[in-house]
């Protein structure tokens, strides 16, 4: 028992270097320790994830399918990581995030219609939702300390502008969406994301 | 490097990292990114500040039994995919640009536009409807043939339009390759494209599926009437 606390502990504090070396490993070696110990941290995170999703019937059986799925993925991919565009937890989200958006449409399309035919040239969500941006090198030098500064204002943010940047992060609710289930107009929805998103300096715009 | 003037706000770009924005918006705000450094950027920052909620959700631990079990399952449906499943690194980074087709829409066309089925209205005005799966909206491709113009037109809903090629005019300003446009139900405006070249876009408009209802068709008269006397 103090054991496992003390490796979970341990496992809290890893920087976000140690990540992306396990990815690297992985993707260099195909080493199926670094892979197991990727596991034992995403694993559950991307399970999480899959409970966030608003429509509670789906969550179940898409949970474990998600994770398998993102996992499978993150072996498959880790020779295209590459650590100077993004930490690998970013890589890693984007990609449970595709393949939510890919299973939930899948769902959606077997309640309509009941028809599997798969076809090759249709769009899956990672041809729409790049895994990591093509950025130039000097931006993503300046990212790492964007991380820890964006990190520790988070928990600063007021409840009700937290709040509604969760549900559209984590929930997958667009603006629109997310002004229906909380019972708000889209305008005070936008304003408060803006608000939210200004506090932690990311996209200002007039 | 081309300057995109017309950028898709904070709200499509947040639902755009999010992934919760619909499928065929998302598509336009993609075709964006292809031509803007800047909203590229903006959309890994917000993906890492995605990350950062994602990292602290409660984790939905197993047991360790469990978790190995879960692990050793994975690993041998890994150890049965075929080697192809590897994908490959991406080439693509290096090319130029502005050269080609954003990345989606290069798939859906094959890499040629010619290969989609393209529908004519006057001389200078065609478009492609393009089927991704997004029930709720129409989104096509649509072209201008240089110095042609598509007919005054009165927008019949919420519509995107992304400038891919050439570029082209309205009443308001001047739009060129990258640039993201949003136009709501309502506005009129009439479109010129630029004498020296071809002027390829993409566009997405919300319509939503009942409008195709008979009761909506049979009611249509009678919106669009009240539509018009409202307009004098």
């Amino acid at each position: 028992m103090l054991r496992a606390m003390a490796i979970s502990d341990k496992d809290k504090q890893a920087s976000p270097k140690h990540w992306n070396d396990l990815v690297l490993a992985v993707a260099r070696k195909r080493d199926r320790q670094a892979f197991q110990a990727l596991f034992a941290h995403f694993a559950p995170l991307v399970k999480a994830y899959a409970y966030k999703v608003s429509d509670l019937a789906q969550a179940d059986s898409l949970a474990e399918e998600l994770m398998q799925e993102t996992m499978v993925k993150v072996w498959l991919k880790a020779h295209t990581y590459n650590p100077q565009k993004s930490a690998a937890s970013t890589w890693i989200f984007t990609i449970a995030r595709n393949t939510r958006i890919d299973l939930l449409r899948k769902n959606a399309k077997q309640w309509e219609s009941n028809n599997e035919d798969f076809d090759e040239n249709a769009l899956s969500a990672e041809d729409i939702w790049a895994d990591q941006q093509d950025n130039d090198v000097l931006e993503s030098v300046s990212e790492e300390h964007e991380q820890e500064r964006i990190l520790e204002m988070i928990n600063k943010l007021p409840e009700d502008q937290i709040t509604i940047v969760k549900t559209i992060f984590l929930e997958g609710l667009s603006h629109t969406e997310a002004s229906e289930q909380l019972g708000l107009p889209l305008g005070t929805v936008k304003s408060r994301v803006r608000l939210a998103l200004q506090k932690l300096k990311l996209t200002i715009d007039v | 490097m081309l300057m995109t003037k017309y950028h898709p706000d904070t709200r499509f770009i947040t639902d755009y990292a999010a992934g919760s924005l619909p499928f065929s918006q998302a598509l336009c705000v993609s075709a964006h990114l292809h031509y803007c450094d800047d909203c590229r950027h903006k959309v890994e920052q917000l993906s890492s500040l995605g990350s950062f909620m994602f990292d602290e959700l409660e984790a939905q631990q197993n047991d360790a039994d469990a978790m190995e079990q879960s692990f050793n399952e994975l690993m041998s449906r890994i150890d049965d995919l075929p080697e192809a499943r590897f994908v490959a690194k991406s080439q693509a980074a290096n090319d130029n640009r502005t050269q080609r087709l954003p990345s989606a829409l290069h798939k859906l066309t094959r890499g040629d536009l010619d290969s989609l089925q393209w529908h004519s209205i006057g001389k200078y005005f065609s478009y492609s409807d393009l089927d991704i799966g997004d029930k709720a909206r129409e989104t096509s491709l649509f072209s201008i043939k240089a110095g042609g113009n598509v007919p005054r037109h009165r927008h019949k809903g919420d519509e995107i339009t992304v400038v891919l090629k050439g570029s082209f005019s309205d009443q308001d300003d001047h739009y060129q390759a990258g640039d993201f446009i949003v136009r709501t139900r309502g506005e009129m405006h009439t479109p010129v494209a630029a004498q020296d070249e071809d002027c390829l876009c993409l566009s997405t408009l919300d319509a939503p599926i009942q409008m195709t209802n008979w009761f909506y068709r049979l009611l249509m008269p009678f919106i669009k009437a009240s539509a018009q006397s409202s307009r004098v």
